[in-house]
C-alpha cells in the first residue's frame, strides 16, 4: 500500500453500514510525514531481518557457528590425507570408511550430517527456541499484529529469518569445502565425474535448516518460555532418534541392511535420509561380532519418497502448529 | 472515523462486548469503565485483533480485522509490556517503524522525532530492560506514533506512571487530540481521564452506558438532582435564601460551624444564571463554587448505580 495524499485520505472514508456518513478528518496538517509506505510484501522481510540481526549479535551464535565447521574441517583433513595417498587407495583409508556411493559426495554427506546432528541443532535451539516464545512472553504479538502485518507475514518472516540464519551456517562451510575439493581434485576429474554435485550439495545443505526452522517455530509458538520450547524440541529430537535406532537394532538384529527405513523414522533420521538421497550416498556402520570382530556393513539410502515425505511432513506440521497458535490476544473460553 | 454498529463479541459463553453502537470522531475520547467492562475487547475490535461475533465495526470506512489498509493508519499502545528487554528503545521503535513501511532516512527521522516527542531522547540508546515503568510506557507511545497514524489507540496509558510522567503523558495525548487526530484512550481511573478530556464513552458489563460530553451526559440524568457546592462563611444565611427559590430542592450545611452549603436543584441552568444576582443583592461572600456532579466520578456512579 502506498501513502495517499491528505486530500485523498480525507475522501477515503466511506459511508457507515447504516448509511450515515462517517466523520472525516479533513485537516491532516498534523501529519509530519505523508510520503510512501512500503508494500506489504516488504514487511515479512523486516521480521526476518530482525531474527537474523538478533542472532548475529549473540556471541554464542558465533561460537556455535565456528564450532559447527568442525565436521567440515575434519573432512578437509581427510581430503588432505587422501591426497597424500596413491590414487585408488582412498576407499581403504580408515578416515573415509563412513559411506558408499558417489566418491566426492561422501565428503559432503559426512560434513552435513555431522554438523546437523549436533552443532546445527544447538544453533537452531539458540536462535529458534525464542523466536515466537519470546514474543509470547513479552506480549509483543499485540504490537506486531497492530502493524500492517498479517499473521502469515509474521510467520513467514520468522521462518525465513530462522531458515536464513541456519542456512548461512550450513551452506557457507559446504561451499568452502566444495571449493577446496575442486582445487584438490581438479586434475582427478572432480567436475567431470560428479558435475551436478554443487546443485545436490546446495539442496542437501538446505534440508537441515528447513526441518529445524519449521519444527522449532512450532515448539516456540506453543510456549511462553524459550527455554521450555528448546527443551521440548530437544526432547522430541533425541527421544525420536534413540527410539528409531533402538527399533532398528531390535527388529533387524540379524540383518541391519534390511531395516534402513526404520533407522530413519526420527527427526534426525529424516534429515539424514533425505540428505543421503539428495547426495546419492549410503553409509557404513560397524557391527561387532564376537568371533569375527568388527565388520563394516553398507547401508543403502532409505526410500527417498518416504523420508522426503517424513521430512516435509515434520516441516509442515511445525509451521501449521505455529500458525494455529499465533494470535494477538488470549481467547477466553467460557 | 470509528463506527460500531450493534457490535458484539463473545468468548464462548462470556460476553466481552454486547450490542454496542457508537461513533467516535477526531479528538481525544476516553473509553471508561471498571475492570471487566469490555474496554479492552472494544479496543481489540477496533484495532482489528479480533472480529465481532455479531454486528459491524468500521474504521476509516473499512472492517479493521486483519486489514493492513486500516492498520497502516493506526497506532496502538497496548496495556501489557510488549517490549524486548535486550533491545534499546531506539531499536524497538525502528523495528516498529520498519513494520509500518518506513525505510531509510525518513525512518530514522521519524524514529528520532517520535522518541523526542515522548521525551525519551536521552534514554533511547539504553536497553529497555533498564527502563522504568514510565519510560517503557513512553517508548510504547513512541512506537505507536512513529508512522504518524490518523488513529491512535492507547490501552491504560497512564498505568504505573509517577505523577510527573502522568502529567506529561496526559499533556501529550491532549495535544495529539487537539491536533485533529482521533485518539482513543481507555482507563478505569476517572480522575486521570478528567484531566485529558470531557468526551467519554462509558462501558459497563460489556454494554455502552453513555457517550458524549460529561456535562451533557450529566444533564440527561434526570433521576438525580444536580448538586452544587458553595463555600462561604455565610453558609446558614445563604442556605435560607436559596431555599426560597422554587427550583431548589434542598440545601444542606456541612456542620454546626457551617462553612459550605450543598444545594440540590433540578434546574441547574436557571440556578447558574440567577445565582450571581442573588450573591450581589444580599452581599454574600463566596470563597469557592463547584459542582461535584460534573465530575466523571459522579456521572459514572449515577449511571452504573454505584
Amino acid at each position: 500500500m502506498t501513502g495517499a495524499s491528505p486530500s485523498e485520505r480525507s475522501q477515503a472514508a466511506s459511508p457507515s453500514p447504516a448509511g450515515a456518513v462517517v466523520s472525516h478528518v479533513a485537516d491532516l496538517t498534523y501529519r509530519g510525514y505523508d510520503g510512501p509506505l512500503y508494500a506489504r510484501s516488504f514487511r515479512w522481510r523486516v521480521v526476518a531481518l530482525s531474527i537474523l540481526r538478533s542472532a548475529l549479535r549473540k556471541p554464542a551464535f558465533w561460537l556455535l557457528a565456528a564450532a559447527s565447521t568442525i565436521p567440515h574441517l575434519f573432512v578437509v583433513f581427510q581430503v588432505f590425507m587422501s591426497s597424500l595417498m596413491p590414487a585408488g587407495a582412498s576407499r581403504e583409508n580408515p578416515f573415509l570408511g563412513s559411506g558408499v556411493g558417489s566418491k566426492y559426495a561422501l565428503y559432503f554427506h559426512q560434513a552435513i550430517t555431522s554438523q546437523s546432528f549436533f552443532w546445527l541443532f544447538l544453533l537452531a535451539l539458540l536462535v529458534g527456541a525464542g523466536s515466537i516464545a519470546a514474543d509470547n512472553r513479552a506480549n509483543a504479538l499485540l504490537v506486531y499484529l497492530s502493524k500492517p502485518l498479517t499473521k502469515t507475514d509474521y510467520l513467514v518472516g520468522k521462518w525465513a529469518g530462522l531458515f536464513a540464519t541456519l542456512a548461512l551456517v550450513t551452506v557457507g562451510p559446504a561451499l568452502l569445502l566444495y571449493v577446496y575439493c575442486l582445487f584438490t581434485f581438479q586434475s582427478e576429474g572432480f567436475l567431470r565425474e560428479e558435475p551436478l554435485l554443487i546443485v545436490r550439495l546446495l539442496g542437501a545443505a538446505l534440508v537441515p535448516p528447513i526441518v529445524h526452522a519449521s519444527l522449532l517455530l512450532g515448539f516456540s509458538a506453543w510456549n511462553r518460555s524459550p527455554a521450555v520450547a528448546g527443551a521440548c524440541y530437544a526432547g522430541v529430537y533425541f527421544v525420536s532418534f534413540v527410539a528409531a535406532m533402538t527399533a532398528w537394532g531390535v527388529l533387524h538384529r540379524g540383518d541391519f541392511a534390511k531395516g534402513v527405513l526404520v533407522r530413519h523414522l526420527s527427526v534426525a533420521g529424516a534429515i539424514d535420509g533425505t540428505v543421503q538421497n539428495i547426495l546419492g550416498v549410503g553409509i557404513r556402520v560397524m557391527k561387532w561380532q564376537r568371533r569375527q570382530g568388527p565388520t563394516w556393513i553398507e547401508l543403502q539410502p532409505p526410500d527417498f519418497a518416504v523420508v522426503l515425505l517424513l521430512a516435509l511432513g515434520l516441516a509442515v506440521a511445525g509451521v501449521v502448529a505455529a500458525r494455529l497458535r499465533i494470535r494477538a490476544v488470549e481467547v477466553v473460553r467460557g | 472515523m470509528i463506527v460500531f454498529e450493534r457490535a458484539s463479541r463473545w468468548y464462548g459463553q462470556v460476553i466481552g462486548v454486547n450490542d454496542v453502537t457508537c461513533h467516535i470522531g477526531a479528538g481525544l475520547t476516553a473509553l471508561l469503565g471498571p475492570n471487566g467492562a469490555g474496554k479492552s475487547t472494544l479496543l481489540k475490535l477496533l484495532t482489528g485483533q479480533i472480529r465481532p461475533t455479531a454486528g459491524t465495526v468500521r474504521v476509516f470506512g473499512m472492517a479493521p480485522f486483519a486489514n493492513p489498509a486500516v492498520l497502516a493508519r493506526l497506532g496502538y499502545c497496548p496495556d501489557s509490556e510488549a517490549l524486548y528487554d535486550d533491545q534499546t528503545g531506539e531499536e524497538f521503535v525502528t523495528l516498529m517503524a520498519s513494520l509500518s513501511g518506513l525505510v531509510g532516512q525518513e525512518r530514522s527521522r521519524r524514529v528520532a522525532a517520535s522518541i523526542e516527542r515522548v521525551g525519551m531522547t536521552p534514554h533511547s540508546r539504553r536497553k529497555i530492560g533498564g527502563y522504568s515503568k514510565g519510560m517503557r510506557q513512553r517508548i510504547k507511545i513512541a512506537q505507536a506514533l512513529v508512522h504518524e497514524p490518523d488513529l491512535l489507540v492507547l490501552d491504560e496509558p497512564l498505568n504505573g506512571l509517577d505523577p510527573v510522567a502522568r502529567h506529561e503523558v496526559s499533556e501529550l495525548l491532549r495535544h495529539l487530540g487537539d491536533e485533529g487526530r482521533c485518539v482513543v484512550v481507555s482507563s478505569h481511573i476517572l480522575h486521570e481521564v478528567e484531566t485529558m478530556t470531557r468526551n467519554i464513552v462509558l462501558m459497563y458489563r460489556g454494554r455502552l452506558m453513555a457517550q458524549g460530553d460529561v456535562t451533557a451526559i450529566r444533564a440527561l440524568i434526570d433521576r438525580h438532582p444536580h448538586r452544587i457546592m458553595i463555600e462561604t462563611p455565610d453558609a446558614r444565611r445563604l442556605a435560607r435564601r436559596l431555599l426560597e427559590l422554587p427550583y431548589v430542592l434542598s440545601a444542606r450545611l456541612d456542620g454546626i460551624e457551617a462553612s459550605s452549603v450543598e444545594v440540590e436543584t433540578r434546574a441547574p441552568e436557571t440556578f447558574y444564571s440567577e445565582f450571581p444576582a442573588i450573591v450581589m443583592e444580599d452581599n454574600f461572600r463566596i470563597r469557592a463554587f463547584h459542582s461535584p456532579d460534573n465530575t466523571l466520578e459522579a456521572v459514572f456512579a449515577y449511571l452504573v448505580g454505584a
